[in-house]
């Protein structure tokens, strides 16, 4: 059995070779993408580019990369993460058969960005007891356990933040991360004038669509950095989902980047095979190795652009236009 | 404007023109239409037969009867009205074009760069009469030609996406008044329920989803029925490529069609690919052309889908006047004419006749 830790995160390997090994395991074991790949012609023989599978299959099946043959194919875990979602919403079920292996990709990842060490982390999310399959919930614990410190907490939902504790992060001498979903935030912002340490930083994980009006990012990062007093470069963006092991964060400004092993594309939309220029907009495709044991070949459901570098914006959800009817865009027609 | 009785004999002597076999300017705009690629001839001939047989005097004096024109003698005279043409099929516009010319207002069209062709040979005939002059009647394939004509009411298919750009391009032609009207259409697609198997509704359900490459909001995107999909595939298949032989679909689909084909295969999502189309149990996304689903229901599965499909929907077929679907009581059409509907059908539920004479439906 392969150590999936060391390939993953190898810096040795490049990237164009742990996703074949990737692909050829997933082919392999992942029976939905198996059946995928090979409804698309694609098979061991015919890699190119693998084909990203839709982020909706998440929902519609039970996507799984296990070795049924291995001594540990019964073993892993039935540990999952769910997407946020109401009512009889279909919601997406991301089986996490190897939670270490997550976490290695999220503490790597946020290291790869953050001087953890010197970090508070204080999320503004819903606790984990009422909220065990939140991959955002599960993240900002794991980051709150491995700052350390005794400064880093969940704070309370619905309260300002405390000044006391302000005052404890300054004295520390540690940079205050205050992580929560855009739509929370802006609330927490609201409840009292604040400015947080001078060094800190604001990170909103999206979710602007639940708010009570649909806001621009630039126009959620203005009140944010207005809300907490801090300058707009202070304020970043993390791109992940329940459906990704991996995350990707804008640390000032609206570019996204990603972690080693995980990379994005641009998709035309209506050939999702196809990979856009730079600055075409299309749909998001991501290559997340960490995925190994669900899928790593995901077409999400967004909207982005990217440019030269690698980097990425995210644009919103992917609206398809072209529904049947007399549906038309005057200046399209 | 004359009156509504020499409106109805000008019109009717204009349509008769206009779908004379000699007429060689129809034939030229038919044969255009073709080898630029804008729709098949099957297609194309499929809509003027359909307009055909729904074009008589009978007919016209039916749908001013219902939009109550006869009896209130109101009518749209001295109004300009703008309609923005869609192309998606071959003549879509023609019942609006005639709603307005029946109303009594001045026509104006933005004719579709999808259909240029073939609406203006109608409109040519109709000024040839001494019904209408140049100014009651006129039309551009752009808009901007059209900059400064004020309109009273104005006519356009669109979606939520799409009206914001639309009204922003009117307000920049300068082509509306503040109290100007508009009808916006909406409607993306139809259901069918289909409760029996026999020769005519298999025939029926298939011209209704597959004719003009399933782009109409007349055709049929959701197919109710007893069965599963899996049990009626192979015998539908059949009634498919018997009407493809005859009508091979002109617009080809994307190759993210192939894309969904594939997820479904990952996902073990009965379907049927039809190289050119796919049918598939489930899974409502309504996000792309080319797709028929089918859903295993009754009547009241047709109404539930219905009621979830709000004002993207069109119509809901019956292949028989005993079945009901419940809350759609009186407002079921036959399958058999959903591809060759009476010319007052209703766009989004809403008589154009009546709207444009009455400012009401």
């Amino acid at each position: 059995m392969q150590d999936w830790h060391e390939i993953v995160f190898s810096e040795e390997l490049d990237f164009e070779s742990k996703t074949q090994k990737v692909f050829d395991y997933q082919f392999e074991h992942n029976p939905v993408y198996r059946r995928f790949c090979e409804a698309l012609g694609y098979g061991t023989d015919r890699f190119e580019t693998p084909p990203l599978l839709p982020i909706r299959a998440f929902k519609d099946a039970r996507v799984v990369t296990i070795e049924e043959d291995s001594e540990s194919g019964n073993q892993h875990s039935e540990f999952f993460f769910q997407s946020s979602g109401t009512g009889n919403m279909k919601r997406s079920r991301h089986i996490v058969a190897d939670i270490s292996l997550y976490r290695s990709s999220l503490l790597k990842g946020f290291r790869h960005f953050y001087d953890l060490g010197q970090s508070v982390i204080w999320g503004y999310t819903p606790g984990y007891a009422d909220n065990p399959h939140s991959s955002l919930v599960w993240m900002v614990r794991e980051l709150i356990e491995q700052a350390g410190s005794g400064l880093s907490r969940f704070l309370p939902l619905g309260k300002p933040i405390d000044a006391k504790a302000l005052r404890a992060v300054e004295e520390s001498g540690k940079k205050l991360i205050l992580f929560g979903a855009a739509f929370g935030l802006i609330d927490l912002a609201e409840q009292a004038e604040l400015n947080l340490p001078s060094g800190s930083t604001v990170i909103e994980t999206g979710g602007m669509k639940t708010y009570r009006r649909e806001i621009t990012r630039a126009e959620l990062h203005r009140r944010l950095a207005e809300g907490f007093g801090v300058l707009p470069h202070q304020v970043h963006s993390e791109y992940g989902m329940a459906e990704l092991l991996s995350q990707a964060y804008a640390t000032g400004g609206k570019w996204f980047r990603t972690v080693p092993w995980m990379q994005v594309s641009i998709r035309n939309p209506d050939n999702p095979e196809e990979i856009l220029p730079s600055f075409y907009e299309g749909v998001i495709g991501i290559t997340d190795l960490a995925n190994i044991h669900s899928c790593s070949f995901i077409l999400t459901g967004d909207r982005g652009v990217m440019d030269k570098k690698g980097r990425f914006q995210v644009l919103g959800r992917w609206n398809p236009k072209d529904l049947r009817g007399c549906n038309f865009l005057i200046e399209e027609d | 404007m004359s009156s509504l009785k020499t409106r109805i004999t000008i019109l009717l002597q204009a349509i008769e023109n206009w779908l004379k076999p000699d007429n060689l300017y129809l034939k030229n705009a038919i044969d255009k239409s073709v080898s630029e690629g804008y729709f098949s001839f099957p297609d194309i001939k499929h809509a003027i037969l359909a307009l055909k047989d729904s074009l008589n005097e009978q007919a016209l004096i039916r749908w001013v009867e219902q939009s109550g024109l006869m009896d209130s003698g109101e009518d749209a005279s001295g109004k300009n009205v703008l309609c923005l043409h869609a192309g998606n099929l071959p003549l879509v516009g023609f019942q609006d074009a005639l709603a307005v010319l029946l109303s009594g207002a001045r026509y104006t069209g933005k004719i579709s760069r999808k259909d240029p062709y073939l609406l203006p040979t109608f409109l040519n005939e109709v000024k040839k009469t001494s019904g209408w002059s140049s100014i009651d009647v006129q039309w551009a394939h752009r808009l901007d030609d059209l900059e400064g004509m004020q309109n009273d009411m104005i006519l356009f298919a669109g979606s939520e996406e799409s009206v914001p750009g639309v009204r922003e391009a009117i307000k920049t032609f300068n082509l509306a008044k503040p109290a100007t009207r508009y009808l916006i259409r909406t409607a993306h697609f139809s259901i069918a329920y289909l409760n029996n198997r026999d020769k005519r509704s298999m025939e029926d359900l298939t011209e209704a989803i597959f004719r003009y490459g399933g782009k109409g909001c007349r055709s049929v995107a959701i197919v109710v029925a007893p069965w599963p999909l899996d049990s009626v595939k192979c015998e539908f298949t059949d009634y498919i490529e018997a009407f493809w032989l005859e009508n091979p679909q002109h617009q080809k689909p994307p190759p993210r069609l192939r894309y969904r084909f594939a997820y479904n295969k990952a996902i073990e999502r009965p379907q049927a690919w039809l190289d050119h189309f796919l049918l598939q149990e489930g899974g409502l996304e309504m996000d792309q052309d080319f797709i028929c689903y089918w859903v295993q229901g009754d009547e009241q599965k047709v109404a539930e889908l219905a009621a979830q499909s709000g004002d993207q929907l069109q119509s809901v077929y019956i292949t028989h006047p005993d079945i009901t679907i419940p809350g759609f009581e009186g407002r079921t059409e036959f399958l058999s004419d959903a591809q060759r509907p009476p010319i007052f059908w209703k766009p989004d539920g809403v008589n154009i006749l009546k709207w444009l004479a009455r400012g009401r439906d």
